[in-house]
């Protein structure tokens, strides 16, 4: 595997007394999807949070591209290259699918305070927007309103957003979240497909796409890192078997087994 | 005598401070529990001035003329509440402002019908109206003690029945979060209902109690509305603590200002404002 | 970009303004060419409120500070030239704006609408209190403004119809430049932070900028609008700074439609008219002489009835306008 582009070392973030994210190691390597499993409250969100600038850790560090990126705000870090998306649905709903992307796109110009030539005048801004929209299939969007198209479209957009801004660490928070099966397999192949160049960080309940595009795998249960490594070897761990399912060997009928 | 006369703007400008208090609790507890922000509440403060005003003249007693006063406000403040308020719970902040603004246009042009555009003067009650010598040359009039303490008690009151009642208690869940308070079983309405014409009689009863030492005028509702705004903004939106600490230092930085000052007291307060919000945008007290 | 069909009822709108001098005498006149200079300042309001979601109730701030600064620069017995008296005035208005925005556009939602107003109001008093330029009497710009080239008058706003044309050159040159600004990356910026300002600092965008920014850029074009105004009459006072202007200012925003741009100068036209008709003791009989009643009444019910406003009514009359990129 080739060198981490993103790792965090020691990272903590506590709330009052609760240590959402304690000590945590993390690294993330181009070409790769890094997932992230856990129960709910094991700090999953929090830890991307925490990666994107969204919160400050209160212990802990962050390093990019050999840069300690720790104390950035999360503008700044999202114009070095680290891209993250949402949980819950963060478009411009009234905004058309293109006009969404667009914004995305011209975030990663050096300014906006350009008052006399029509927005879509500039080329770079949109091939990067209409590329970035053929990527993530959808071209054919281009001129709906956002709000009026499917969920799973609205989360494809999300993603197309990230990809307009053109970073290399893509931060995904559960992009699966409230998908059907048959938008959850389109939303996967797009992970698939738009892996290579970008170092993928993925949180995400649904376990069969995590098997699907995971390279490598990372358990947190209750803030702490239970177990990390290729997914066939903490698919074996029984440690990981017993905290993440709670009960056993006994959970491999249950359904949900790793 | 230097510090005497400091004392002296000390508690002039404490005085001003309480009144300020009065009116402004009413604002940001309208705010906190309704998410409503009211222009027109320096509409009610003018109000309450004339009424003591009028009835002062008719009763020759300013305590009377407060008794009556008061129901007058609270019928005032639920009727504004009923017919108009009710519709702007769920609307945003622009349409509260012009719709509390037409309130102001209609109520200023009431005023002028009613009362005219003369400046008025209200006398002090004969009880109130010495002066306590404080050295050979400086006293203090009787009838600003009077108002500061009872400005003190309508604070002390409020703060007991927010913190230990049971509709004190609903005021506070419903500041915290309108929509758990309600699933847990208060009454919103009827509780926004109260708070209203409880902020609107606040109002009235400082300018009842003002217009004894200020001028009653036809323009004191907006000049008061803007201080009052300055208070809020000051203290952080729905913290009653905060109206308190921001009216009490306006009072004294508009009083000092005055007094050593006066080519920028106009400004003063507005300054001290400018100062907090480069500070501390919410407010001293306000959520951020 | 408003449609086609909006575009044509705007130019009807403006010639039939147009012919306004032609036919009617200088009261008409007059009246028009408030109708045109309030339409400036509320078109400049609905690019803090209908497009960058900047709820303002200080514009008038930018207005009348503008008229006062005309009133300082003319001398007591010729007429300012405008190829400088106009760049001082809007060079003032931009810098006021420029510092009250810095700490304004630091707040939000209901702060703004307070520290804004807070503002205004402590440049009205500063005015009111003030012997500067008369206090609460205001005070008189003896000789309107004229653009002159050596010795060569080429523009008298003295003329009041010269005046009129000149605002209404104005306007259509502001709208335009407006429609421009808007179809711009920063106009795109700051209308995704009217829709999401968290969602724009995600993206990487410093809001507060372009916030900024947009308040300048309206604060100067109030500021326009306020040149323009004390030249009608000659004459300003504290009220053109006050609270009741900057409310006024938001009907109309309100009335025409706001994230309209064209609304509002319908929404002025429309308000100044009701009011001509809330005058008339002819119609009104003694309410006539308290006619803010009747207009506090109208506020009331277009905020209760007609929150989409004018502009609203006429873009769905047109047609659904085609989404442009």
């Amino acid at each position: 595997m080739s060198a981490p582009i993103l790792s965090a070392t020691g990272l903590s973030k506590n709330f009052g007394g609760l240590n959402a994210v304690d000590n945590v190691d993390l690294s993330c390597a181009l070409d790769t999807v890094h997932a992230i499993i856990g129960p709910n409250g094991a700090g999953k969100t929090t830890l991307i949070n925490l990666l994107s600038g969204d919160l400050a850790p209160s212990s802990g560090e962050i390093t990019y591209r050999d840069r300690d990126i720790t104390a950035l705000p999360a503008h700044r870090v999202s114009r070095l290259g680290i891209g993250r998306s949402y949980q819950r649905t963060h478009i411009f709903p009234e905004f058309t699918c293109w006009q969404n992307c667009w914004l995305a796109a011209q975030s990663r110009e050096p300014s906006s305070l350009r008052f006399f030539r029509p927005a879509n005048a500039a080329l770079a801004v949109r091939q990067r927007t209409e590329q970035a929209l053929a990527t993530a299939g959808l071209d054919s969007r281009a001129d709906t309103i956002a709000a009026t198209v499917s969920y799973g479209e609205q989360r494809q957009l999300e993603i197309a957003m990230l990809l307009a801004m053109e970073p290399d660490v893509l931060l995904l928070d559960e992009p699966l979240a409230g998908m059907g099966p048959e938008e959850s397999v389109q939303v996967v192949e797009l992970i698939r497909r738009i892996t290579p160049g970008y170092a993928v960080v993925l949180i995400e309940h649904d376990m069969d796409a995590v098997f699907a595009v995971a390279d490598v795998l990372t358990v947190m249960v209750d803030g702490v890192v239970l177990e990390s490594g290729v997914p066939e070897m903490v698919r074996q761990s029984t440690g990981v078997r017993e905290a993440y399912l709670g009960v056993g060997a006994a959970a491999a009928d249950t359904g949900c087994e790793l | 005598m230097d510090w005497l006369f400091l004392l002296i703007q000390t508690l002039n400008g404490i005085q001003y401070g309480l009144l300020l208090f009065l009116i402004a609790s009413g604002l940001t507890l309208v705010f906190g529990i309704m998410g409503i922000i009211n222009l027109a509440h320096g509409s009610f403060y003018m109000i309450g001035a004339y009424l003591a005003f009028s009835f002062t003249q008719m009763t020759g007693n300013l305590f009377t003329a407060i008794l009556l006063g008061i129901p007058v406000t609270l019928v005032l403040g639920y009727g504004v509440e009923r017919v108009f308020m009710i519709h702007l719970y769920k609307r945003d902040h622009l349409h509260q402002v012009l719709l509390t603004f037409g309130l102001i246009l209609i109520f200023n042009e009431l005023q002028l019908m009613i009362w005219g555009g003369d400046p008025n003067g209200v006398p002090i009650p004969d009880v109130l109206s010495g002066s306590l010598p404080i050295s050979d040359t400086l006293s203090y009039p009787v009838y600003r003690i009077f108002l500061s303490v009872v400005c003190l008690v309508l604070a002390g009151s409020m703060a007991l029945v927010i913190r230990h009642t049971r509709v004190g208690m609903r005021v506070r869940a419903g500041a915290a979060n309108r929509a758990m308070a309600e699933s847990l079983g208060v009454n919103m309405r009827s509780l926004s209902a109260i708070v209203f014409s409880v902020g609107v009689t606040l109002a009235g009863v400082a300018g009842m109690l003002a217009a004894p030492v200020e001028t009653v005028y036809p323009g004191m509702g907006e000049q008061i509305l803007i201080i009052s705004f300055v208070v809020v903004v000051i203290g952080g939106i729905g913290s009653i603590k905060g109206a308190f600490v921001g009216a009490v230092a306006i009072g004294l930085v508009d009083v000092y200002g005055q007094v050593y000052l006066p080519e920028i007291a106009s400004v003063a307060v507005y300054g001290l404002m400018a100062a907090v919000l480069l500070w501390r945008p919410s407010g001293l007290f306000g959520r951020t | 970009m408003p449609s086609r069909n909006v575009l044509s009822a705007l130019a009807v709108l403006v010639l039939a303004l147009a012919v306004v001098p032609m036919i009617g005498d200088k009261y008409w006149i007059k009246l028009a060419t408030r109708m045109i200079v309030l339409g400036i300042f509320a078109m400049s309001l609905d690019l803090l409120v209908g497009y960058t979601g900047l709820v303002s109730f200080g514009h008038a701030a930018f207005f009348g500070l503008s008229g006062y600064v005309l009133h300082l620069v003319s001398p007591e017995d010729a007429a300012a030239n405008m190829a400088w008296a106009l760049p001082v005035c809007l060079g003032v208005t931009a810098l006021a704006a420029l510092v009250i925005g810095a700490l304004s556009v630091r707040t939000k939602g209901v702060y703004f609408i307070m520290v804004t107003l807070a503002f205004a109001q402590m440049l009205f008093y500063f005015f009111h209190d003030s012997d500067l330029a008369g206090g609460s009497d205001g005070a008189y710009i003896y000789f309107k403004p004229i653009l002159a080239l050596g010795s060569v008058v080429l523009v008298d706003l003295g003329g009041s119809a010269v005046l009129f044309y000149f605002s209404l050159v104005s306007l259509i040159v502001l709208y335009a430049g407006l429609v421009m600004v808007l179809r711009a990356p920063f106009g795109k910026v700051i209308q995704g932070i009217k829709v999401n300002e968290h969602r724009m600092q995600a993206l990487g965008f410093n809001t507060y900028l372009y916030k900024l920014v947009s308040f300048v850029i309206a604060g100067t074009i109030a500021g326009y609008a306020g040149f323009l105004f004390a030249s009608i009459d000659g004459f300003v006072s504290p009220e053109l700074l006050g609270w009741q202007e900057s409310g006024i200012a938001l009907v109309m925003v309100i009335l025409g439609g706001m994230g309209t741009l064209f609304g509002p100068v319908i929404g002025a036209i429309a308000l100044l008219g009701v009011e001509e008709l809330f005058r008339d003791r002819a119609l009104f009989g003694f309410i006539a002489a308290h006619w803010q009643i009747l207009m506090g009444g109208f506020v009331i019910c277009i905020v209760l009835f007609f929150a989409n406003g004018l502009g609203g009514l006429l873009v769905k009359i047109a047609g659904r306008q085609s989404e442009e990129r």
